[in-house]
């Protein structure tokens, strides 16, 4: 299973990773507009994605992948600080899929991914 | 105050305004037609109006933004500056406008005057407020605050390396263990180990007791020999009393031999025969008794030989045996004791592993907030940028004074110095002497 974790910050990407554990394969992207490029060319079963980035944040990321054929089809998990419900929603009704908030714990994300992807962590 | 001379200027206006009009209106219907008087009539009830309330545009300030009449009324450090460069403008202007420039080769004595007046004026209003530290203070601040940033992504990373290492060693030791106990305790042919171990101590006292009834029958056997040599002493004193009764019939073959002498005649010659016959006898008797003797002797020589032998070889053998049983039944109840010890230092492995692992997502939570706070820090660096690009245009703006703000490097110097005397760490102050020479090459 691949999963893309986009992050701006290399410390919560290497949280993240760590939380996901060794059964999968992660492929990490430091903003929106690498996330696009690499969706574009390579096999993602899962995103996990922040919202404040640089260049192309997670938002206008969610609205750019919503129009590339291959949306709908990957489940999309955000990781963000934003507890605001306006964001929240405007998230889920770009596409996401679910809405985790930081800091998070292991077991959360954990259940999330399993849940979205019915394999096991 | 100066609100109340524009509206009084302004009412002033509107009323002559509305006189000229009231006048072209008049005028119109006597003489210049109706639709001309009304549009003076008109005009003068409309161009008053406006005036009197202003566009709306003009009249609402957005919000947020300070309204002139607030302003006014608030001292402007840099109305001076202002003020002076309006005055070097109205200067260059006239002096343009009469084309008196090219006559005075592009140098204008007075704007010089003018120029070293701005920037004595400049640099008070700017030092009145605080502005030319601040300037320098808002990038060493910007330059330390990415010195924390980065070292606490570093420390955060490297905390998280180091913790995955010791879990992965843990997570290993423990899996090995484990392992090594899933073999102690695997059924095979001979069982688990713990039961090799409980047979061995099994076997290791049957052979125990083994030597036990072993000892027992060396002991029987000795004191089997030790009978069998007193039957042989017996059998040596009943020889002693044959020899003594071969002796006492050899002297009644003498004597037998003597009365057939003394007897003579056929009677004689009888006992002569019978004495003859008994000495024979007494000879062979004799020459046996001494071979028994003899044998007697050698056998009693060699049941005391066997005897020693025997009683040497089963005690040395016991000996050994003992204590080599003796061992190994210890070596066996330290292996069994040591697979005990290693089976709670397993468990206690593993619960460590368990323990890390837990701590490992402690970790991971509290390291979030560590980088919450760590962009937060980025972002009041971004803000600092955000200031040091307006202070840097401001800088651009004053350095029509002649002195440009960004390379006064004397502040600069003065305000790394008074930072330099708060840093603690070396980072800090490598930090901070960065941008003492960016300045002194800027």
């Amino acid at each position: 299973m691949n999963i893309l974790v986009v992050d701006d910050s290399v410390t919560m990407r290497k949280i993240v990773v760590l939380a996901l554990g060794n059964k999968v394969s992660v492929i990490e992207a430091e903003n929106g507009k690498a996330a696009l490029e690499i969706t574009s060319r390579e096999q993602v079963d899962l995103m996990i994605l922040d919202i404040n980035m640089p260049e192309l944040n997670g938002l206008d990321f969610l609205k750019e992948y919503g129009k590339t054929p291959k949306a709908g089809k990957v489940p999309i998990i955000m990781l963000s600080t934003h507890t605001e419900k306006e964001i929240q929603d405007q998230a889920m009704s770009l596409g996401a899929r679910a809405f985790l908030t930081k800091p998070f714990q292991k077991p959360e994300l954990q259940a999330l991914v399993t849940g979205l992807t019915g394999q096991s962590l | 105050m100066k609100l109340e001379i524009n509206r009084k200027k302004e009412i002033i206006i509107g009323v002559l305004l509305f006189l000229s009009f009231v006048s072209a209106g008049v005028l119109g219907f006597t003489g210049l037609g109706r639709p001309a008087a009304w549009g003076a009539f008109l005009g003068a009830l409309v161009f008053p109006a406006l005036l009197w309330f202003r566009f709306p545009g003009q009249a609402a300030p957005p919000s947020g933004a300070v309204r002139d009449e607030d302003r006014e009324e608030r001292p402007d450090p840099c109305g001076p500056l202002r003020e002076a460069l309006a005055a070097r403008d109205r200067v260059l202007r006239r002096l343009t406008e009469r084309n008196l420039l090219p006559a005075l080769s592009g140098t204008v004595q007075g704007d010089e005057k003018l120029a070293a007046e701005v920037d004595r004026r400049a640099e008070t209003a700017l030092s009145a407020a605080g502005l030319n530290e601040i300037f320098y203070l808002v990038p060493y601040l910007k330059k330390l605050l990415g010195v924390i940033t980065g070292k606490t992504e570093e420390a955060a990373l490297g905390l998280m390396e180091a913790f995955v290492s010791i879990q992965q060693k843990t997570s290993e030791t423990a899996r090995q263990g484990k392992s090594i106990l899933r073999e102690f305790e695997g059924k095979g042919d001979g069982g688990t180990v713990r039961d090799l171990i409980r047979d061995s101590l099994s076997q290791v006292e049957e052979e125990w007791n083994t030597m036990r009834e072993m000892t027992a029958s060396a002991r029987d056997m000795a004191e089997k020999m030790e009978k069998l040599r007193g039957m042989v002493d017996e059998s040596t004193s009943m020889l002693k009393q044959i020899n003594d009764i071969t002796e006492r019939s050899n002297l009644i073959g003498i004597n037998l031999s003597i009365e057939a002498s003394r007897i003579g005649g056929s009677a004689g010659r009888a006992f002569k025969v019978i004495a003859h016959e008994l000495n024979r006898l007494n000879d062979r008797t004799a020459a046996f008794s001494g071979d028994i003797a003899r044998r007697l002797a050698e056998l009693q020589g060699s049941f005391d030989e066997t005897r020693l032998n025997v009683t040497k070889t089963y005690e040395s053998v016991i000996a050994r045996m003992e204590e080599r049983s003796g061992m190994l039944k210890e070596s066996v109840e330290r292996l069994a004791s040591s697979y005990d010890n290693f089976s709670r230092i397993s468990a206690v492995i593993s619960e460590s592993a368990i323990g890390v692992n837990t701590d490992m997502d402690s970790i991971l939570e509290h390291l979030q907030f560590q980088d919450i706070t760590r962009q937060e820090v980025e972002t009041v660096r971004d803000a600092l940028a955000y200031i040091e690009d307006s202070l840097k245009a401001a800088g651009g703006y004053f350095s029509l004074c002649g002195r440009p703000l960004e390379k006064n490097i004397e502040i600069s110097e003065t305000v790394a110095r008074k930072l330099l005397t708060r840093t603690k760490v070396q980072d800090e102050r490598e930090a901070i002497m960065e941008v003492v020479n960016e300045h002194s090459r800027g």
